[in-house]
């Protein structure tokens, strides 16, 4: 039979990882042990000098050979090894697992060791090496102390200065290797201005910061990119793809839902630079806050975009029960990159959370009004035109038109004029004849409207300063009824007679309820504190006090991967201990600390931290020597390259075409894809292809139907917002080859591009040298320009077909 | 080869470091299950697998077992009568409500080929490859409702977000062509199934393993085409260029990914004349065209199931045909048994058998897993939405007992496997669960279902979750 291990390592890639290991001991790479290859844990337990370190040197094995049996999901013999209190008892044979201090009258060394198949363990599986069981002698030896996890307790700050680029110095020193020098400047401009708004800088922008020669030119342009409304909709993406954000409800009809408004709270909190401590606050417990306000409840549609089914004949609590699972998941996942979803059905296999811990958490997202009902309520309305940034200018202005119209109608000669022509008996020239038989009946019977209507024929034809006050008025009115309204999906807490009891749900079954519990936060991590009330509020201040341990780990290891491609912990899903240790757990925990102390949880100081150190502004460009010693670049020597997002790829090429519209906020738009792309079942509602500016927004404003997303975003891995996604993996694929070739939107951008390529001039290579420029920030080599004026050649001149030619050079596609 | 060039090599066949088999696509042509081969893992390797590729064909909606494969004598005495309290409790259903009638058998059913599979009277096709056909009487499921069931048999869960089955066998085996993708989706019957296009998601494994669809309309592949007024000599030349400004790249920032992006576009640009030729249903003869009953220059099923004999012959390596439309409520003509149901049950019929002795006559069978099947099977009582018999004859949803078929592929052919109670309701005898039915068909792949795995969100998942036991009856 054929066995496949996704993420573990290629059977060809053994070797190269096998020197990675030896070389840095401390990453972990748990499949190799799968694999058989006890030779590297073998080579690094000899060398471990005493005493033993529980984390280092013995988690690893309980990991991945004993957890499977004896942990959280089974306890086979009564022996549960994860935690200390349970592995010092006597197990089902009555035998004593461990006994600190005295390995040999410990059953678990004996059962390694012995020669018996029979009792030997593991049971299914290879023997521990002799470096294995000397280390876990050695361990119990010495008292056998188990350790807590490194990610469950605080973080510590030990690196001077900015937090970063001390511990990389002394790390690459002690590797024998240096920091790469600094990128070019047109380099590091296009690589920052991706990282903080999403978008290639514009070549003003661009001239700006390279001309300017002061010491402080680098922080002041980041300063001016942290300052631009781009910088909110570039992070927006990051957290919508945790919050599940879509337009639509899931599930059969997966019917359109109203939740636009939650995603331009968060672009504007964002550029506000909410602190993150109160940006998760708003989001899970606005609505309970004590001085709630209608944007805070706009937050907690956080929790809203969990799916809704509206199939017929489906069991409505049922899959209210789903969403209030995926929130706690999605609250896990998302702000504590912990794998709570394990434990839904058993104690986890292998951290230290219980079963009932998971429904302890379920306790506290179980009370809120919505319950999987057609209309989505509760719900709260936003109307842009009395609620918007628009509404105070559209109030001012509309008092000031009518106060305009007023002194014109006055200076028309007002109502007495009115009254006169009325008296005079004359048909007046230009009033239709319904109102001049109108004008003839008694004032008193003349309803509103038509007295309207008749003042505005009458005035108007009498002074042209009344005809235009009466349209300004129109246009700004005209303006008002365009602004949308928004009916979203919020969070709403059941009165407390109304409140559902929580229980353990037996093996995850809905239908089978175990104990009841109330709201409780897992013990392993932060005290809960007993003046917090038990709901969403309480959740709230325990996950951003200051003393969860993950909560600001989880948050700049998560700015850390949008920057560098890799987090500082790379399996930014999971910080439990299947996850990977970091090599530098120091600047994680480091920049932790500060985020949520000195930096009063601030993201854009955070950012400009990271942008600003010499680890960040490193050259790309890698040599055969450092790819054969650090492949992956996790020791960081050298800056951060990789291919980017789907939606930077297409607010890049729309930018460079010189289409791009930076339209801010609103409903979500459709830009141009195929007919027949929806096709869901029972449901009328179809796609229109939006027209003029809506078809060039900016990629976070495409509509996204969970059963149909756009497939141009699926293509270059964007999830589909079903649930929680904390990483994207990064692709490449003939897919993606066709989609920047041939799809409109790259098509267009070519059209637009080749536009600006004429303005040159009639000099083909004029031409190609300013769209070059407008692509790549800098003029082509001659070998390059050899080849694109080959091309042109070869094209008959096609100015498009050259520009699709430069939005396709991987220097284009990729953050260099 | 020194060890630079070693090194890049491997990062270039794999296309995103550490993330084991996407170089599945890079280095298509069964290139995983060659590398695999060399491996440690490959001498636990226990059987040769005899299915090298997939068809799997879901009539979304759910047709009725009752009335096409599973003859039930005892309902049709039934027929009429009020329903027993037993069926009813503790049972969930869609529509029903209180108490409705038992619906006997609409068709009368006779047995055929040697095996003597029952089949209801209006699959006059199917009978003549009876003896190809391994049915799993006895299969059922957890869910009751359109969406949730259809994932559940493609992805192993009710809750969107796995992968889907023609995923896990993209990561597993790759493709065999290098100019096609691995893992293609046809839909017919002018909808989407219920579940959307998650069905065919990789969910978290990477999007390389994510079904490509099949448009019915335009373009097959979506942007395969050159925009209008391009030639293929205007599109070679910007590759060419494209490829020489990228390998210049790569000398200076020395990013592997850019040669593992200059390929991507060299296949691109190869599946842009395979994808045409693949998909050109219209350059079959006259005679396979009336055998298959397809609609000249449609969307229809009949056209799907000869594009996906197209396909599976020139190695796409998993074909999932999706036919909307079978629900069967009877709360209109076109949702009824005797309506619209039995005309899409003439469609199938004929289309499906030819596809069977179709790929017999070519040689393709015995190498090719056929499933037919859906989410789940119907009621043996009448509907009575609301309460009262509904107008036309239907049945509503039933997960506890139905029917699904495999031919080829080194299933077991003129066998028919497990029961169901008297009445068709529940599973009664040798029970196959969708879990049971996903180790068996992996299994017939070459594939341990427990080994199979992704790591993701601190587990190994798989595609049977933590259940399903390989039935080995229906193994030939």
């Amino acid at each position: 039979m054929i066995e496949l291990h996704g993420k573990g390592l290629l059977p060809h890639a053994v070797l190269l990882s096998t020197r990675m290991a030896f070389r840095f001991p401390q990453f972990q790479f748990p499949a190799l042990v799968a694999l058989g290859l006890n030779l590297i844990t073998a080579a690094l337990a000899t060398a471990r000098p005493s005493p033993v370190e529980f984390n280092r040197d013995i988690r690893p094995i309980l990991n991945n050979q004993c957890f499977k049996c004896h942990g959280g999901v089974k306890e086979a013999g009564g022996l549960n090894l994860q935690f200390r209190d349970l592995a010092l008892k006597a197990g089902e044979s009555g035998k004593t697992a461990i006994v600190p201090g005295k390995p040999e009258e410990s059953e678990f060394l004996h059962r390694l060791v012995t020669d018996d198949s029979e009792e030997r363990m593991p049971k299914k599986g290879p023997p521990l090496t002799p470096e294995q069981t000397a280390l876990i002698r050695q361990w119990i030896a010495e008292g056998a102390h188990w350790q807590e996890h490194w990610a469950y307790t605080p973080p510590q700050a030990t690196v001077d200065g900015n937090g970063i680029d001390p511990a990389v110095e002394a790390r690459l020193k002690k590797e024998s290797l240096t920091f790469s020098p600094e990128a070019e400047p047109r380099i590091l401009a296009r690589r920052a201005a991706f990282d903080v708004t999403g978008l290639p800088p514009s070549p003003e922008e661009m001239e700006v910061f390279l001309k300017d020669q002061s010491p402080d030119a680098w922080p002041r342009y980041i300063d001016r990119l942290l300052a631009s409304p781009t910088y909110g909709e570039r992070w927006a993406t990051v957290w919508l793809d945790l919050a599940r954000y879509a337009d639509s409800k899931g599930y059969e009809s997966d019917g359109l839902r109203d939740m636009w408004r939650y995603r331009d709270w968060v672009v504007d909190s964002l550029n506000a630079d909410l602190p993150y401590s109160a940006f998760v606050t708003d989001q899970l417990a606005g609505d309970l806050l004590p001085d709630a306000t209608p944007e805070t409840v706009i937050a907690t549609a956080f929790h809203r975009n969990t799916q809704t089914n509206d199939e017929g004949g489906t069991d409505d609590e049922e899959f209210r029960t789903y969403a209030v699972i995926d929130r706690v998941n999605t609250t896990f996942d998302a702000l504590q990159g912990t794998t709570y979803g394990c434990i839904q059905c058993h104690g986890h296999p292998y951290d230290p959370f219980v079963h009932r811990e998971y429904y302890q958490m379920y306790a506290f997202l179980n009370n809120t009004a919505d319950a999987d009902r057609g209309d989505d309520e509760p719900k709260q309305t936003f109307n842009a035109a009395k609620d918007g940034p628009a509404a105070a200018k559209l109030k001012t202005d509309l008092a000031a038109a009518r106060t305009a119209l007023s002194q014109a109608l006055a200076k028309a000669g007002g109502q007495e004029a009115l009254l006169a022509w009325l008296k005079s008996e004359k048909p007046v020239p230009a009033v239709p004849d319904d109102l001049q038989v109108l004008a003839k009946q008694e004032l008193h019977s003349w309803k509103a409207p038509e007295r309207e209507k008749l003042e505005r024929v009458f005035y108007s034809a009498r002074s042209p300063e009344a005809g235009g006050a009466y349209a300004e008025v129109d246009r700004l009115q005209a303006w008002q009824a365009s602004l949308p309204v928004c009916h979203l999906p919020v969070m709403r807490e059941l009165p407390a007679d109304k409140s559902r009891p929580s229980f353990v749900f037996v093996r995850g079954n809905w239908m089978d309820h175990g104990e009841e519990v109330q709201p409780a936060t897992p013990k392993i991590l932060n005290p809960w504190h007993p003046d917090y009330p038990r709901n969403r509020l309480g959740l709230a201040k325990w996950l951003t006090n200051g003393e969860n341990p993950l909560t600001a780990r989880v948050q700049v290891n998560r700015v850390w991967e949008q920057l560098f491609g890799v987090g500082l912990v790379e399996t930014s899903e999971d910080f439990g201990t299947q996850g990977e240790r970091p090599p530098y757990q120091e600047i994680l925990d480091t920049l932790a600390v500060r985020f949520q102390t000195g930096m009063g949880w601030s993201q854009k100081r955070l950012l400009r931290e990271i942008l600003l150190s010499r680890v960040y502004r490193q050259s790309s460009k890698a040599t055969p020597e450092s790819l054969r010693l650090d492949p992956a670049n996790r020791l960081l020597a050298r800056g951060p390259r990789f291919r980017l997002s789907s939606e930077q790829l297409r607010d890049q090429a729309l930018r460079i075409g010189g289409l791009l519209s930076l339209k801010r906020g609103g409903p979500p738009v459709m830009p141009w894809q195929p007919p027949g792309t929806w096709l869901a079942p029972y449901s009328g509602q179809d796609w229109k292809n939006a027209e003029g500016e809506d078809a060039r927004r900016r990629g976070l404003y495409t509509f996204i139907r969970r059963s149909s997303a756009y497939p141009s975003m699926l293509t270059f891995d964007a999830p589909n917002r079903e649930y929680c996604v904390v990483r994207r993996l990064r692709t490449n694929t003939p897919l993606q080859s066709l989609d920047l070739l041939n799809s409109p939107v790259f098509l267009e951008a070519a059209q637009g591009l080749a536009k600006r390529m004429a303005e040159a001039g009639s000099d083909p290579e004029a031409q190609i040298v300013r769209g070059f420029s407008l692509a790549a920030f800098r003029a082509p080599d001659w070998h390059e320009l050899w080849t694109l004026r080959k091309l042109h050649a070869r094209v008959g001149g096609n100015l498009t077909l050259v520009a699709n030619t430069l939005l396709n050079m991987d220097e284009v596609l990729s953050k260099n | 080869m020194n060890f630079h060039d070693h090194l890049r090599r491997e990062q270039v066949t794999g296309i995103t470091r550490r993330f084991f088999l996407k170089q599945s696509t890079a280095c298509l042509g069964g290139m995983a299950l060659g590398l695999l081969s060399g491996s440690a893992k490959a001498s636990e390797a226990a059987i040769r697998p005899k299915a090298k590729r997939v068809i799997y064909i879901h009539l979304a909606g759910a047709p009725s077992h009752l009335d096409l494969y599973d003859y039930k004598p005892e309902l049709a005495k039934l027929d009429g009568q009020l329903c027993p309290d037993s069926f009813l409790k503790g049972k969930r259903f869609a529509f029903i409500k209180g108490v409705p009638k038992m619906l006997g058998p609409q068709y009368p059913f006779a047995q055929y080929g040697q095996g003597g599979a029952w089949l209801g009277e209006p699959l006059v096709n199917l009978r003549t490859v009876a003896d190809d056909i391994c049915f799993v009487k006895s299969f059922y499921t957890d869910q009751f409702n359109h969406a949730p069931a259809q994932l559940m048999l493609q992805t192993g869960s009710q809750i969107k977000g796995r992968p889907c089955f023609g995923s896990w066998v993209s990561y597993g085996l790759g493709s065999e062509n290098a100019d096609l993708p691995s893992f293609m989706v046809l839909t017919s019957g002018g909808r989407n199934p219920d579940a959307g296009k998650t069905v065919w998601g990789s969910g978290f494994l990477p999007s390389i393993h994510q079904g490509v669809q099949c448009q019915g309309h335009g373009e097959p592949i979506l942007f395969a085409g050159n925009p209008e007024g391009v030639s293929r000599d205007e599109r070679r030349a910007t590759l060419d260029a494209i490829n020489d400004l990228n390998r210049r790249t790569e000398k200076e920032f020395g990013d592997p990914e850019t040669l593992t992006r200059i390929s991507q576009y060299e296949l691109a640009f190869r599946m842009q004349m395979s994808v045409p030729e693949a998909t050109d249903v219209e350059s079959e003869p006259a005679h396979i065209h009336e055998m298959y009953g397809t609609e000249r220059g449609k969307n229809s099923f009949a056209n799907n199931c000869l594009l996906a004999r197209r396909l599976c012959e020139r190695g796409v390596r998993f074909v999932q045909l999706y036919d909307w439309g079978w629900d069967a409520h009877g709360d209109n003509e076109s949702n009824s048994l005797h309506g619209g149901t039995l005309r899409k049950t003439k469609v199938m019929d004929k289309a499906v058998t030819a596809l069977l002795k179709d790929l017999k006559q070519r040689g393709l069978l015995d190498d090719t897993l056929v499933v037919c099947g859906a989410e789940f099977g119907r009621t043996p009582m009448k509907e009575n939405r609301g309460g009262t018999d509904n107008a036309f004859a239907g049945r509503d949803h039933s997960p506890g007992g139905f029917t699904i078929w495999m031919a080829g592929g080194g299933s077991k052919g003129g066998y028919s496997h497990g029961a169901t109670d008297e009445f068709g309701y529940q599973a009664a005898v040798d029970k196959v669960h969708v879990h049971d039915l996903n180790a068996t068909l992996l299994h017939l792949l070459g594939f341990d279902h427990e080994k199979l795995t992704w790591f993701f969100q601190g587990r190994n998942y798989r595609l049977t979750d933590v259940h399903g036991k390989v039935v080995q009856a229906l193994v030939a």
